[in-house]
């Protein structure tokens, strides 16, 4: 119970509760309209621009080749102050392309997901902060792993929310880790 | 184009479109619209006729390329393409096509059953074949353009 009012207060909205003895009770839970809106920060991978909920990061920073040390194949980690946090491509992740090679030429950005899981997603670059409405994906066509939602940015164009969470744990988990995608394969095609 | 003539029940009217050196046909009473192309957001993980995404008026549209998904040979699209809008189902998809052609009334005994061939193109989407001036033209069914709910990898 006490989950669900600390997760209803954490959107802005809140919970009351009415009883009637031996009729039951009736539970009345209020969430603000501007959930629709959401602060993230502009960045770029692969060249397709993605919306990071600002509310999942941490800090940015510039990873330094000296500090990223590989953990296996295709799984680096980043010296953070003593401690060691993975590092994600999210245009590899999203299977936009192969896993960068050098990660100095990438921006990285610390994020905390849930149950604070920590881990660094590297992008080509920042492009800034904004607030964004959310638009469903599923309305018209389906859920995208990997993809929280989608928005239409200032010049008419979607740009994709990442899900962190997902982006996250697909890393940990390694049957969910993403196979270059059809995506991809159709971009080779047409060339 | 087209006939302004009443249309009575056995008729149905029709849009015609080119994709590649084919000419297909769809009910018209599912286009909400036809728009030019914009650039789509490609989407991650999608089937590799998903074009990716437009924005329609605040609304997120999913655009399929009907040559992809027909299994014909495509081509980076230019201005000259067009978006057909379609109402499937719920949902609303564009249809990326070379061009529109025409608006045909049909009766329905003027359209003849597609050819049992083993064609996968032809069993998935052509429900039947429309001989218009010398020129066929194939009335496709868009049930399956989008797959069901494919279960996320």
């Amino acid at each position: 119970m006490d989950v669900v009012r600390q997760s209803v207060a954490a959107l802005g909205g809140r919970i009351t509760i009415a009883s009637k003895p031996g009729k039951g009770s009736v539970f009345t839970l209020s969430l603000p309209l501007t959930l629709a809106v959401l602060d993230g920060m502009v960045v770029s991978a692969a060249g397709h621009i993605l919306i990071i909920p600002l509310g999942a990061i941490v800090e940015t920073l510039k990873p330094k080749a000296a500090e990223v040390f590989p953990l296996d194949d295709d799984m680096n980690v980043l010296r953070l102050r003593g401690g060691y946090v993975p590092m994600i491509d999210v245009a590899a992740a999203l299977g936009y392309r192969a896993p960068l090679i050098d990660p100095e030429q990438s921006v990285a950005l610390l994020v905390e997901g849930e149950g604070g899981v920590r881990a660094v997603l590297l992008v080509e670059a920042i492009h800034g902060q904004r607030q964004v409405v959310i638009k469903s994906l599923e309305a018209n066509y389906r859920a995208v792993p990997g993809i929280a939602a989608a928005t239409v940015m200032g010049d008419g164009r979607v740009a994709l929310i990442l899900d962190v969470d997902t982006v996250v744990k697909a890393t940990r988990n390694d049957t969910a880790r993403a196979e270059p995608s059809r995506a991809d394969a159709s971009l080779m095609e047409v060339s | 184009m087209g006939k302004s003539e009443k249309v009575e029940d056995d008729h149905k009217e029709l849009i015609a479109f080119r994709v590649g050196r084919q000419e297909f046909c769809i009910d018209v009473m599912i286009v909400r619209e036809i728009r030019g192309w914009t650039m789509a957001t490609a989407l991650p993980r999608s089937p590799h006729y998903v074009r990716g995404v437009i924005n329609l008026r605040g609304a997120v549209l999913p655009i399929v390329d009907l040559a992809v998904r027909l299994g014909l040979p495509s081509a980076e699209p230019t201005a000259r393409n067009v978006i057909i809008v379609v109402q499937s189902g719920g949902q609303q998809i564009g249809l990326l096509v070379d061009a529109v052609s025409d608006i045909l009334t049909a009766k329905d005994d003027q359209v003849q059953p597609s050819p049992d061939v083993s064609s996968e193109l032809v069993r998935c989407f052509v429900r039947g074949l429309l001989p218009v001036d010398g020129r066929m033209i194939s009335l496709i069914s868009l049930d399956q353009v989008l797959p069901a709910e494919l279960e996320a990898a």
